[in-house]
């Protein structure tokens, strides 16, 4: 899974990162290992909380200021680790390389600035005069769709919905072309019809402009949709991560195994009661010894409340950090 | 989705549709409210700025024969108790007033958004300090407090500004922060990083378009007040000196001739009342025309 060959855009070696709360050191990230291949879908799936948006927002340094990253960790993007970056670095990094896309459109853009100003500004780092910018950006909107964008320029985010205002958000996490494209949930605050639009969007545009992409969710349905690789996240852990077939059709961990039949879509018969996992997540600031998900898991034994199990492979990219893995 | 293409859109040629410059007047205009706030405030910026060439007499020139006349084709407001023309003292006594008003409001704006956003927008310890020196600050009564600075400082026009700018920077400083504390935290400053804006540019182009709307409000509502608090240290005798005019003098003079005559009081207070109406209707009517988020959809 550690490959490190240079069709990698972003390798993930070894990511812990832990808050400091008042009751003590809260580990929300520990030993995350991952990789977004070029040109590839990336997704990450996992119930709230499990630190899909630490991971992010890590990628590009925006963590909250109690936030520590241990040392060894190492965010390799490009070649670059932006655990090492400086200001500047940084500054040239996000936007520019590195873009996000925000899980709600209604307060991911400046309420009292027009759209054209928003996207404009974007470009500062270009040499272009006033009127090209507005040229470029107009582009750009009419590339996610925006009819008669020119005149639209001028108007301010409220003036949109939802859908068209979540198409200018993804119009501005490509103005710069950026080599990685992250989105955070992109469509839980939309409707079912609209999120089908955008997700087919961003599938076109990710062709278009050639970059890759992280796709956050917890909608499975939309990840073996839209994505090539998944990992699955618990409790700040990578707990299985293999190719979109493989994880749908070979899952390995029990974790994800669960998860699958949870999903309603894939219910056959009707129930009074939808399927759950039992048990709850796990307290991270007081962390069990053993396999985190062993409280919750129906197949443990005795030796996964005694040590944590490491990464199996299991074939191929497939792996999953269980004991059974590494037993079959 | 697809049909549109860069050349549907580089549309130059195509008629755009753009509102022009001075919407904003018409919209204003339209609201009786607005278009009689601003013609107050425009009778009594013009009056003032133009003093020197509406009066009809010089305001310190005395007419004993004709002391404490009633308005005639001669004084259109009538005399003070020294034979000065009233009309003329009011033109020359709004230009103190504005000034007054105008600089000590601008700076007090300036300061408190500067203040506010960096408490607001800066580390915990900073804004704990911050709004400590505010508190204490706010916590003085005004007008005490202008006495007891009067009385160390000496009365001046200066003594006047500063005081009001010690004691309303904090107001402001402190809307400034709490707006700036709820819209950090907004997605949009966190996708404004994720782009790679700076401090300085999130703070500049993005925090202060958000705050500076209701605190132009408020500055336009706090005019009057600066301006009576001129006025009302001038009464006291603790504003500007002698011979300068001031609506506050004015009706002092008034206050002590008032069996005499009533004009001085109604000649040194209307101005003051049109003043206040006029600014507060304006500041209101802008509000709605201004703010994007209370824009109605053309």
């Amino acid at each position: 899974m550690n490959n490190t060959g240079n069709d990698h855009v972003l390798d993930v070696r070894d990511l812990s990162v832990s808050f400091n709360t008042s009751r003590g050191s809260l580990r929300a990230l520990r030993h995350i290992d991952i990789s977004v291949p070029q040109n590839k879908i990336v997704g990450i799936v996992g119930e709230s909380g499990c630190g899909k948006s630490t991971l992010i927002n890590s990628m590009l340094r925006l963590l909250a200021p109690n936030a520590e990253v241990d040392a060894q960790s190492e965010i390799i993007f490009q070649g670059d680790d932006v655990m090492k970056m400086g200001r500047s670095d940084l500054q040239g990094l996000r936007g520019e390389r590195i873009s996000m896309i925000f899980q709600d459109p209604m307060t991911a853009l400046n309420p009292v600035i027009s759209i054209g100003q928003q996207m404009s500004d974007i470009l500062y780092r270009q040499d272009l005069n006033k009127a090209q910018k507005r040229a470029r950006s107009a582009e750009m909107l009419a590339q996610v769709g925006i009819p008669d964008p020119m005149r639209r320029l001028d108007d301010y985010p409220h003036q949109f919905s939802g859908g068209m205002r979540q198409r200018i958000c993804i119009a501005m996490a490509l103005m710069m072309n950026p080599a990685l494209l992250i989105a955070d949930e992109p469509t839980t605050a939309l409707d079912v019809t609209l999120e089908a639009q955008i997700i087919h969007l961003m599938k076109e545009l990710r062709e278009k402009f050639e970059c890759s992409m992280l796709f956050v969710s917890h909608n499975l349905g939309l990840i073996a949709e839209l994505c090539d690789e998944v990992i699955v996240m618990y409790a700040g852990e990578v707990v299985e991560q293999g190719n979109v077939h493989d994880l749908f059709h070979r899952a390995q961990h029990p974790y994800t195994q669960m998860l699958l039949e949870c999903d309603p879509a894939r219910i056959a018969e009707t129930r009074r009661d939808l399927p759950t996992i039992t048990g709850s997540v796990p307290d991270l600031v007081d962390l069990p010894t053993g396999c985190i998900f062993a409280p919750r898991c129906p197949k443990r034994y005795e030796l996964c409340n005694e040590s944590p199990p490491g990464t199996y492979e299991i074939g191929g990219q497939h792996s999953a950090r269980c004991f059974k893995v590494r037993d079959d | 989705m697809t049909t549109i293409t860069p050349e549907d859109t580089a549309g130059a040629d195509a008629p755009i549709k753009r509102e022009p410059r001075l919407a904003w007047l018409w919209q204003l205009l339209r609201n009786p409210l607005g278009a009689f706030g601003l013609f107050l405030v425009a009778l009594i910026v013009i009056s003032a700025v133009g003093a020197d060439f509406f009066s009809p007499y010089d305001y310190k020139a005395l007419d004993v024969k004709n002391r404490l006349a009633s308005p005639s084709w001669a004084h259109l407001l009538g005399t003070d108790n020294l034979g000065r023309d009233t009309f003329s003292r009011i033109l020359h006594g709004g230009q103190i007033a504005l000034y007054v008003a105008l600089v000590s409001i601008g700076t007090s704006l300036v300061l408190g958004l500067a203040l506010g956003m960096l408490a607001g927008y800066g580390p915990r310890w900073l804004d704990n300090l911050l709004l400590l020196i505010f508190d204490s600050v706010r916590a003085f009564p005004v007008i005490m407090f202008a006495l007891a600075v009067i009385t160390v400082v000496g009365p001046s026009l200066e003594t006047i500004i500063g005081v009001v700018v010690m004691t309303t920077t904090p107001g402001y400083a402190r809307i400034a922060r709490n707006s700036t504390l709820s819209l950090k935290n907004n997605e949009f400053i966190l996708a404004e990083r994720s782009l790679g804006a700076g401090t300085i540019r999130i703070m500049v182009s993005h925090l202060l378009p958000n705050l500076i709307a209701p605190l132009l409000i408020l500055c336009s509502m706090d005019i009057p007040v600066v301006i009576t608090i001129e006025a009302g240290l001038s009464f006291l005798g603790l504003g500007v000196k002698p011979p300068t005019p001031s609506w506050g003098s004015i009706l002092n003079d008034g206050y002590g001739f008032i069996r005499n005559t009533p004009w001085l009081v109604i000649a040194g207070g209307i101005p003051l009342i049109l003043t206040t109406l006029g600014f507060t209707f304006l500041g209101e009517s802008l509000r709605d025309v201004f703010d994007p988020k209370l824009k109605k959809d053309r």
